[in-house]
């Protein structure tokens, strides 16, 4: 092995032993390999299947839905699922399986915003926290009150002063799900922090500015990976159970945790207008579950709870 | 121990005095003018200075904080502005519901986590492991609303077994409970399962297993009371969770617990009440993580010197 390399090593060209080629290329390996592990992780490739099916019909929702999912048709209200109506449909005969097809697409925006909120603002507050000693203190004691308040309450408590809504859920959502990043990041910072090249960097006189975007940034991105995933899973459910209180999304729009919310005065004529959208969410959070429990096994072993 | 017991009571003071000022802030971060909002756009100019006059809102900023938290710590968080009871009493009201569900529900979830992720460590990389971290998965990933919709349709509505919804002793506590548990033991035989499969790989279960000691006495000697460490917080912090309120299954089977509480007064916009429920739960959240990590610094050491 050792002798193959060497011989390798005369063929390469003088280029490739530039430090930027060199960097690029061990990062490419690495990047391979981690792609090679992926697919061979059972749970991370079910996960992707299942989201891949549903981002496709959420793309693809106008030309695979049988109906227009607004358009009522008094005739056929509350009928059972049928050849006709797959899912059967609602009380202003609305067909429940053209809905499921638009609400994944409200779904994917809601999980999407309200991690991206979270993120972008975990992200800062925890490089900040774990790079810089002076506002570490500060800053996790603001986390500590954070947390103190139950993920789901502290949601409601934030519709509650924002008011109901789309737009309101997703920021509630999103501030709710944001110490879980603060954490992460800190942690993961503080521990990068500490690595020779971290030292290196500094005694060549570069600021901190650099150090953060270029070198400390690039190592944490793998548990920031795996967090996301899952915290998309967390962040869709607590979107629907919003909407099923009747405070995020408002009927009619197609969303899920509305439709099951508007279920609940027919659950004795219509059995239907609640499993359906129920299922959906459930396939959506395993897909995102399974994902990241495969991103984790991957790039993170040491973040196994 | 002693001195770690009474640093950990301590700090809980920064961060229940931090809780406090959110909870006062929450009704200063409405938009605009909180007694128009509460009251509605219509209101008369002199039911909104009513208002105003009975939420203190006309004092300064820091001297109302003060007056907040002088009256939360003797007990007194205001009138609702639905019922005009105190709030306190409503809170007590409600709060024995929502006990008595979350204590059904984390021990028959624990009863079901731990059995589950001990079978699953055991049999490691069998159908056993699979079959469990399957259904596992599945437990974490369903919507509480839609368990809850189901188990009503088939086992209150169909079948008539239950009760549909209100409270009206153990017996309608039942489906709560099992929706619970079903989603909380999920993540337990997860954790359960990890924190074991960590342990069986250490020398000294080797060495229990290599001095002859039946399989059944490894496990459940040595292995599951090293395992269980990390598990009891799991379990305390759900505990925690739950007294939050489940909100979602409470308001499916129209229990008249704390969730269902805060999900009314956010309807009605009763702003005391969701004050004092959301500062109450808080306290009562900060509290059981103070347990639970006493009970940790208990049961391992380790924790008592970092």
């Amino acid at each position: 092995m050792q002798v193959q390399a060497r011989a390798e090593d005369v063929k390469t060209k003088w280029w490739q032993n530039l430090p930027l080629a060199k960097s690029l290329s061990n990062r490419d390996s690495y990047l391979r390999m981690t792609l090679r592990r992926l697919v061979r992780n059972k749970s991370a490739m079910a996960g992707l299947v299942i989201l891949v099916l549903l981002l496709l019909s959420a793309i693809f929702a106008p030309q695979l839905a049988p109906y227009d999912p607004l358009k009522m048709d008094f005739r056929a209200r509350l009928s059972p699922p049928s050849a006709d109506h797959w899912f059967g449909t609602n009380e202003f005969g609305r067909d429940i399986f053209s809905m499921i097809l638009y609400g994944s697409r409200i779904s994917i925006m809601v999980g999407f915003i309200s991690v991206s909120f979270a993120l972008v603002i975990g992200v800062i507050l925890g490089v900040i926290a774990g790079y810089f000693d002076k506002l570490d203190n500060l800053i996790m004691r603001i986390t500590d009150v954070w947390l103190a308040f139950p993920t789901f309450l502290l949601a409601i408590a934030i519709v509650a002063v924002l008011g109901p809504g789309l737009t309101n859920a997703m920021i509630a959502v999103g501030i709710a799900s944001t110490p879980q990043y603060i954490r992460v990041v800190r942690g993961a910072v503080l521990s990068v922090k500490e690595q020779e090249y971290i030292a290196a960097a500094k005694a060549l006189g570069a600021t901190n500015r650099r150090i953060v975007l270029n070198h400390v940034l690039p190592n944490v991105v793998a548990p920031i990976i795996v967090l996301s995933t899952l915290r998309f899973a967390t962040a869709i459910l607590s979107a629907a159970g919003l909407s099923f209180l009747g405070l995020g999304v408002q009927p009619p729009t197609p969303e899920w945790g509305a439709m099951a919310y508007a279920s609940r005065s027919y659950i004795r004529q219509a059995w239907w207008l609640g499993l359906f959208p129920g299922l959906a969410i459930l396939l959506m959070v395993l897909g995102f579950n399974l994902l990241g429990d495969g991103l984790r096994d991957v790039l993170d072993p040491r973040m196994k709870q | 121990m002693f001195k770690y017991l009474i640093r950990r009571i301590l700090s809980i003071i920064p961060v229940l005095l931090g809780v406090s000022v959110v909870v006062f802030l929450m009704v200063h971060l409405i938009p605009g003018d909180p007694a128009m909002h509460i009251l509605g756009e219509f209101a008369s100019p002199e039911r909104v200075e009513q208002l105003r006059e009975q939420l203190g809102l006309n004092d300064p900023l820091p001297i109302q904080y003060l007056k907040f938290l002088s009256r939360a710590v003797q007990g007194d968080l205001g009138n609702s502005l639905i019922s005009n009871k105190p709030v306190v009493q409503e809170i007590l009201r409600a709060f024995p519901v929502t006990i008595q569900l979350a204590f059904y529900s984390i021990i028959l979830s624990s009863l079901i986590g731990l059995v589950a992720g001990v079978i699953a460590s055991v049999k490691h990389n069998t159908v056993w492991d699979q079959v469990a971290m399957i259904t596992a998965m599945f437990g974490i990933s369903t919507p509480s609303f839609w368990l809850a919709l189901i188990l009503m349709w088939v086992f209150a509505y169909t079948l008539g077994w239950f009760p549909i919804s209100g409270y009206s002793g153990l017996r309608s506590l039942v489906l709560p409970t099992v929706v619970l548990a079903a989603l909380t033991a999920g993540s337990i035989a997860r954790f359960t399962r990890s924190s074991m499969l960590e342990v069986l790989g250490q020398d000294y279960i080797r060495t229990a297993r290599a001095k002859g000691l039946s399989s059944r006495s490894v496990v459940l000697k040595h292995a599951l009371r090293n395992a269980m460490i990390p598990v009891v917080t799991l379990v305390g912090l759900e505990f925690g969770s739950m007294l939050a309120g489940a909100i979602i299954t409470e308001t499916v089977f129209a229990l008249p617990g704390i969730g269902r509480l805060a999900v009314t007064a956010i309807t009605t916009r009763d702003f005391p009440m969701i004050q004092g429920i959301v500062l109450f739960v808080a306290t009562l959240f900060v509290i059981t993580n103070l347990v639970v990590d006493m009970v940790y610094g208990y049961i391992d050491p380790r924790i008592r010197l970092q």
